[in-house]
């Protein structure tokens, strides 16, 4: 190992972590340009190469590397929360309408065309600019980008560091939300689970048993392939680099060489994809409630709490020895959690600090929380981004029919549509730790602030 | 012979599978098979469409995540699940293998293919593929 490994979690939560988040982190304490530790997030578990809920970063001017591993498949997978004036009152008498329609409007699973048409050459430009693409092209406001991460676009992008095979693959899935952990969620804002009125109210949440909406999806088809094409080049160039790994899933390539600027590059390139999938299925869910509630989203006061990454690698800069340095932060499975004034921060958030949208499972409700000053002095600015399986899928099924647990769930209030009864069945509750732990542990660690929760009510996935 | 088993111990997020063969056509065929169900049931895929496709590489695990990435390509960019995997050709030579197969499938129909996972990749990790007694076997880790 060339630094220590740092697992953020409370006594309860290391008792159920699985062996291969430590054989995990360890491998990635041993790669090359790697800063000051090897970290993973509360609701850590065992991935491939990096475990979910790994955080590292790489010093560029030291040799360190960029790794799809370290990243994931699913390139800047991510949350976004949208609050509204309705609540479960106003909601209730039309959920199963409402779900319905958002289920017919917003495809889902395996082999699907997204909702957005567009030619090879469009998908390029969306590639470049991901959400002002959907800014210039109606899908978007200018508040909806202002509130995301990066302002929805990552600038370095460049289309021509990216296979035709990519493209062909993923230029037909704008609009799409994909399967297993993917979802979409109506949920409730009740009075008691409000922590930080202030702070929430800022945010645009309330209570008083508000509703508000959760997404769950990123780069699909396109970002899979763009990190298979790149795993396979690294692979074939790290003997030329003297880079031995221990797991060929962490293959990787000095951040400072072509190979690994062109997958910064193609990588920039499925985070804009992720970015604009995600505006227009907020576009679609805006049309889907004007259709059932009849009012415009203005008049439902639908706005953007946020949208936050989950897989990305991005350039930030931390004082290391009292020295300010430009650092390659890979953060696969996590979420970004910058405090108040940070100089990387999207404006509008500079009094608050970041919002962080951490989803639980379908049965036990999400959290929104906001970014701290601990995170950037213990965890290079980052937080848990789910709660973080306890049990495998396939254990999961053999557990519970997905049948039975949709039946159950709307015994408990929560009206379930899936297209997969087995892919229901792998997202049951039981499979996941408890959100309630995984937020304990980082408001204990300080690395972020727990702000409102949020109660589910119906849930649409793939 | 057992054609493929899911495993339930390991990769907590993902799917992990053995597949297995009496020979190295056979264990590609299977691990065709037990990708395609990781994203639909089977049962009902109807050869409607062929696609044909050629793969040479350098080693024989290479070999395998070419053919399985072809398939998770194939269901996104066609949209096709495939219920027959011919091998026309498997070329073994030190170093280099040459593999040119057959498809035939049709589209998904989620009314009619009962949906599975939506599967994004083929992950290193752990990938393996091992000589045994009674012929070869594959270790998988499917990213979900």
């Amino acid at each position: 190992m060339r630094v220590p490994a740092r697992i953020f979690a409370s006594p309860k939560l290391l008792e159920t972590m699985d062996k291969g988040v430590y054989d995990q982190i360890t491998n990635v304490a041993t790669l090359p340009g790697i800063v000051e530790a090897a970290c993973c997030m509360p609701d850590g578990h065992w991935g491939y190469g990096f475990p979910i809920g790994g955080v590292a970063a790489f010093d560029p001017d030291a040799d360190g590397v960029i790794l799809p591993g370290g990243i994931g498949f699913d390139i800047n997978c991510g949350m976004r929360l949208i609050t509204t004036s309705l609540t479960e009152k106003d909601v209730l008498p039309r959920l199963h309408d409402l779900i319905a329609h958002l289920y017919a409007k917003i495809p889902v699973g395996a082999g699907q065309h997204g909702f957005v048409r567009m030619d090879q050459g469009e998908f390029r430009q969306v590639l470049k600019k991901g959400a002002k693409w959907c800014l210039e092209n109606g899908y978007a406001e200018e508040i909806d980008l202002e509130h995301t991460e990066d302002y929805g676009r990552f600038d370095w992008a460049d289309p021509e560091k990216v296979t035709q095979r990519a493209i062909s693959r993923g230029y037909n899935q704008i609009g799409t939300l994909g399967s297993g952990n993917h979802y979409l969620e109506i949920q409730v804002v009740r009075d008691k689970n409000i922590f930080d009125k202030k702070l929430a109210n800022a945010f645009g949440v309330f209570g008083q048993d508000q509703i508000v909406i959760m997404f769950h999806c990123g780069s699909r088809g396109f970002g899979h392939q763009v990190a298979t094409d790149y795993l396979q080049e690294f692979l074939r160039v790290m003997p030329k680099y003297g880079i031995h790994v221990t797991d060929r899933q962490l293959a990787c390539a000095p951040f400072n060489s072509p190979e690994g600027r062109d997958y910064f590059a193609a990588m920039a390139c499925a985070a804009n994809m992720a970015f604009a999938n995600r505006q227009v299925i907020y576009h679609q869910i805006q049309k889907c409630f004007s259709d059932i509630f009849g009012k415009s989203p203005r008049d439902l006061g639908m706005e953007q709490v946020y949208d936050i990454s989950h897989n990305t690698a991005k350039l930030e800069k931390y004082m290391v020895k009292s020295k300010e340095k430009e650092l390659l932060i890979h953060r696969k499975g996590a979420t970004r959690s910058f405090p108040p004034g940070h100089p990387q921060l999207e404006t509008g958030f500079m009094e608050t600090g970041q919002p962080i949208i951490i989803g639980g499972s379908m049965e036990t409700g999400s959290y929104l929380l906001a970014g701290t000053q601990e995170a950037i002095e213990k965890s290079w600015g980052s937080t848990a981004h789910g709660s973080g399986r306890l049990m495998s899928r396939h254990a999961a099924k053999r557990k519970v029919s997905g049948k039975d647990l949709q039946e159950e769930m709307e015994e408990k209030g929560i009206l379930v549509k899936a297209a997969s009864y087995s892919g229901l069945a792998e997202e049951a509750g039981f499979a996941y730790k408890d959100i309630h732990d995984v937020v304990e542990a980082v408001e204990l660690s300080g690395i972020s602030k727990k702000v409102a929760a949020f109660e589910p009510i119906g849930n649409i996935k793939g | 012979m057992k054609k493929f088993e899911f495993r339930s111990d390991i990769a907590l997020s993902d799917c992990a599978f053995y597949a297995y063969g009496k020979n190295l056509e056979d264990l590609i065929v299977n691990a065709c098979e037990a990708v395609t169900e990781a994203m639909v049931s089977r049962e009902k895929i109807e050869a409607k469409e062929e696609k044909s496709f050629e793969i040479r590489t350098d080693s024989l695990e290479g070999l395998l995540y070419l053919v399985l990435d072809e398939i998770i390509y194939l269901k996104d960019a066609d949209q096709l699940v495939f219920c027959n995997f011919e091998i026309k050709e498997l070329e073994e030579k030190p170093k280099s293998y040459f593999l040119s197969m057959k498809l035939a499938g049709e589209k998904i129909d989620h009314d009619k293919h009962e949906s599975h996972s939506d599967v994004k990749a083929v992950t290193y990790h752990q990938f393996e593929v091992k000589k045994t007694p009674t012929g070869y076997r594959a270790s998988v880790i499917l990213d979900i």
